[in-house]
């Protein structure tokens, strides 16, 4: 299976990279890579996950409502179904959250290493 | 005039099939009809043709909602009033909607629109009309949804859509917000027993909020919640929760097309005599307990998200 680089900087101006597999979404990638997304229905129907492609090219795995792209620039990317045909690179206007899986055992460890 | 009930909602989809497939195995609906590019479905308790029409469409949304009216003569008055409000009226032939007889189609001033009907073919409970056993075959461990019980619609000036609801069409309103210069910008509305039907609430014109499917008990809800998580059914907010207004338990998810839905139980009941409701009123601070009660705080998302 083919992997795409992304790029993706945040409404912070931080900047995170991560590998996306051809047809899996550019939002459960991200999940893997541990970057939570600014996703609503997940379903390309609310238009909140809606990003700007600086560069590079997508498909969708599923339908955009297309009222929802009507309103949007045509650069615009929603990441809930994009999936990657080559490296991209994108903008958001909104900041990801980083996914703590374990903040618990994190801290445990934390203090261990202060020991 | 008398509006009965929301008898349906007509949402339009991306994927017809997924769609189906959604409403059928994560609802619980039963398919009753089909034309070229659309889908009818209707709930085990409920003898009319359809709570629920899909149609494929390259936006997802609401297409308009169905309110079944007590007598023939009551499209002739409500298309009347409509029309000496302004709003646009469009008569549909018996027919034209499967199932169903002739009809009004009305357009809010929110633009959504409403389509007022009295006959709908009769296809009675999905358990049978004669000795029938209560428990359905294929429930998948969870009692199966009563009915299509409300919907949320939004707009950039609710009072109006409001206003034309309660005065012209003879709605109650239940509960409401009001500004502190006394403007309307939150409406449940209720046409029959139960607390609200339609609501309506600030947001982009023509936007749908939700539609909610009526459950039993409060351990359907549970199991319900635990389902949605187990089959990867989209999910924003908060798990089980219990709103302020109504006072109902509640959780919501997503369609295959990103339409809302929620499963919902325990709303109270109003007289149902129009005019004869007097409504509770939530101020806009304490809106996060109207909304979510347990939490006492509402997610950005929970307003801004629609179809």
């Amino acid at each position: 299976m083919k992997h795409w680089r992304i790029s993706l900087t945040g409404g912070e101006g931080e900047t995170v990279a991560f590998d996306c597999p051809e047809g899996v979404s550019i939002h459960a990638a991200a999940r893997t890579a541990g970057f939570r997304l600014r996703v609503a229905c997940g379903s390309g129907g609310c238009g909140i996950c809606a990003a700007e492609l600086v560069n590079g090219q997508v498909d969708y795995v599923s339908p955009i409502s297309a009222a929802k792209i009507e309103g949007c620039p045509a650069r615009a990317v929603f990441l809930c179904r994009a999936t990657p045909t080559e490296d991209c690179c994108i903008k958001t206007d909104w900041q990801w959250a980083v996914v703590d899986k374990a903040p618990l055992s994190r801290r445990m460890a934390i203090n261990q290493q202060g020991k | 005039m008398a509006i009965i009930r929301l008898s349906y909602a007509s949402l339009n989809v991306t994927d017809l099939g997924k769609a189906e497939q959604h409403y059928a195995k994560v609802v619980g609906l039963r398919t009753t009809g089909k034309t070229e590019g659309r889908v009818y479905m209707q709930a085990p308790d409920s003898q009319d043709h359809h709570c629920l029409i899909l149609n494929e469409s390259a936006s997802a949304g609401l297409c308009h909602f169905g309110l079944k009216v007590s007598a023939p003569e009551d499209l002739q008055e409500a298309a009347d009033k409509a029309a000496a409000a302004g709003l646009k009226v469009e008569w549909l032939k018996a027919g034209d909607i499967l199932g169903q007889g002739e009809s009004v189609m009305i357009t809010l001033p929110s633009t959504h629109r409403i389509n007022l009907f009295h006959h709908s073919e009769d296809i009675g409970y999905e358990t049978g009309m004669r000795d029938p056993d209560p428990i359905l075959k294929n429930v998948d461990g969870v009692n199966p949804v009563s009915h299509l019980d409300h919907a949320l619609m939004v707009c950039s000036n609710p009072a109006e859509t409001i206003r034309f609801l309660r005065d012209e069409l003879d709605f109650n309103l239940s509960e409401c917000g009001t500004a502190p210069d006394g403007t309307l910008f939150l409406g449940f509305l209720s046409a029959g027993n139960t607390m609200h039907q339609l609501a309506v609430a600030p947001g982009p014109d023509g936007g749908l909020h939700h539609i909610a499917f009526y459950v039993y008990d409060r351990a359907d809800l549970i199991r319900r919640v635990d389902l949605l998580k187990h089959r990867g059914v989209p999910t924003l907010e908060y798990g089980l929760t219990r709103h302020g207004v109504a006072g109902v338990t509640t959780t919501y998810f997503f369609d295959p097309s990103g339409n809302r839905n929620e499963f919902q139980c325990g709303a109270y009941e109003t007289s149902g005599a129009s005019g004869r409701v007097r409504p509770i009123n939530w101020k806009p601070e304490d809106l996060g307990q109207a909304t979510f009660y347990y939490e006492g705080s509402v997610p950005e998302q929970f307003y801004t998200v629609v179809s």
